[in-house]
């Protein structure tokens, strides 16, 4: 555990506001990519931040930090979207201004740009399941654990997102 | 070669690399299955445009003042023996309720997926893990010593963290968090054997 992570643990506000800015990067695409809601996605990141400070205290340092709080986002943003099925489902902004500005310096700034806005346009479980599994690299059986679907449906649904993203890519 | 597995192949090999052992049994269903062939053509569309995504994107503004703001001041930890305590107390109440856990999850749910499977999902894992070491293994000239040598330690630091987590999840099962990292440590080594095909095949 290094030693900001143990400060933070111990309840230095401070050294958690370093580790915010050191991740706050990778946990806002995350929650960006799978709700394509950029407004959405800024509550997200702070609910995730303010999940991990209430439980930094079961973090053992097992894993690295980084590792054990980008899972603890994908259950945040899991847990939100199951509970926002059972309310009125929010527009999402496939044209979201931050989406041009994101990867303008990165190399293949234009494919990346066009996927972002393709994967914003995917369903809803199409594309988280697209993300999980193309993007952050988790596999159907574990997908489906976490999502509470059936693996198949898993598999099914990111055959479907990749259709879907290839139709996209050439229009 | 029927449609499963050549999914399966597509799943491990987006950019549609298929390594030499299955090649040829995956070209020849896809002659003749157009449903495959599709597939098979959207994941090399999509594969280039995914390895060109940025890891992060910084949030439009800084959330940390409201995140501070959440957290409120710093917490007062609870003092390790009243930890001690609750964790024998939450243990009782475990085993009590432990019954009525294993009726729920055995009962499920149609078509939802409510018990942890590990070991399921540890065996998807370790036969991605064994596919890209066999094709890995099979371009390893392509690589350069110093490329090799950063590889073999990066999978020694994985392998170690992955059997930390397994012996910490044989001596407390069913800890969620424990489940997690052990997970995280395979999806992390099939990353890296991932990436590490990608420059073998560029070389």
């Amino acid at each position: 555990m290094t030693d900001l992570v143990a400060r933070a643990r111990d309840g230095d506000e401070s050294a958690f506001g370093d580790l915010y800015r050191t991740h706050a990067g990778r946990v806002y695409a995350l929650c960006l990519r799978l709700e394509a809601d950029a407004a959405r996605a800024e509550e997200l990141t702070q609910d995730v931040f303010v999940r991990a400070w209430e439980r930094l205290g079961s973090f053992r340092g097992e894993s690295a930090f980084g590792t054990w709080l980008y899972r603890l986002a994908v259950n945040v943003v899991l847990s939100d979207r199951r509970a926002a099925w059972r309310r009125a489902r929010r527009v999402f902004t496939a044209e979201d201004p931050s989406v041009h500005e994101r990867a303008r310096d990165t190399a293949g700034a234009g494919l990346a740009l066009d996927l972002e806005q393709a994967i914003a346009a995917l369903p809803p479980g199409a594309r988280a399941i697209f993300v999980l599994h193309d993007v952050e690299g988790y596999q159907h059986g574990e997908i489906a654990t976490l999502m509470g679907v059936a693996e198949g449906t898993s598999k099914t649904q990111l055959f479907r997102a990749r259709r879907l993203l290839r139709q996209a890519l050439e229009r | 070669m029927n449609c499963e597995r050549a999914r399966e192949l597509l799943d491990r090999w987006p950019a549609g690399l298929i390594p030499a052992g299955e090649a040829e049994a995956f070209d020849q269903h896809l002659a003749g299955c157009a449903a495959c062939r599709e597939d098979r053509a959207a994941a090399t569309a999509v594969a280039p445009a995914v390895a060109a995504l940025p890891e992060r994107i910084e949030p439009p503004r800084d959330l940390w003042p409201d995140v501070r703001r959440r957290i409120g001041r710093p917490l007062r930890r609870t003092p390790r023996w009243r930890t001690m305590g609750l964790a024998a107390a939450a243990a009782i109440a475990l085993v009590a309720g432990s019954s009525a856990v294993t009726l729920h999850f055995a009962r499920g749910r149609p078509g939802v997926a409510t018990a942890p499977r590990i070991p399921a999902i540890e065996a998807g894992y370790a036969s991605a893990t064994a596919d890209l070491l066999r094709a890995l293994d099979a371009q390893r000239s392509h690589l350069s010593p110093a490329t090799i040598a950063t590889l073999e330690r990066n999978l020694a630091v994985i392998d170690a963290a992955i059997a930390e987590s397994r012996a910490a999840l044989a001596s407390d099962p069913g800890n969620r968090d424990l489940e997690a990292l052990l997970l995280a440590g395979y999806r992390q080594k099939v990353a890296l054997l991932q990436q590490a095909t990608r420059l073998a095949e560029r070389s």
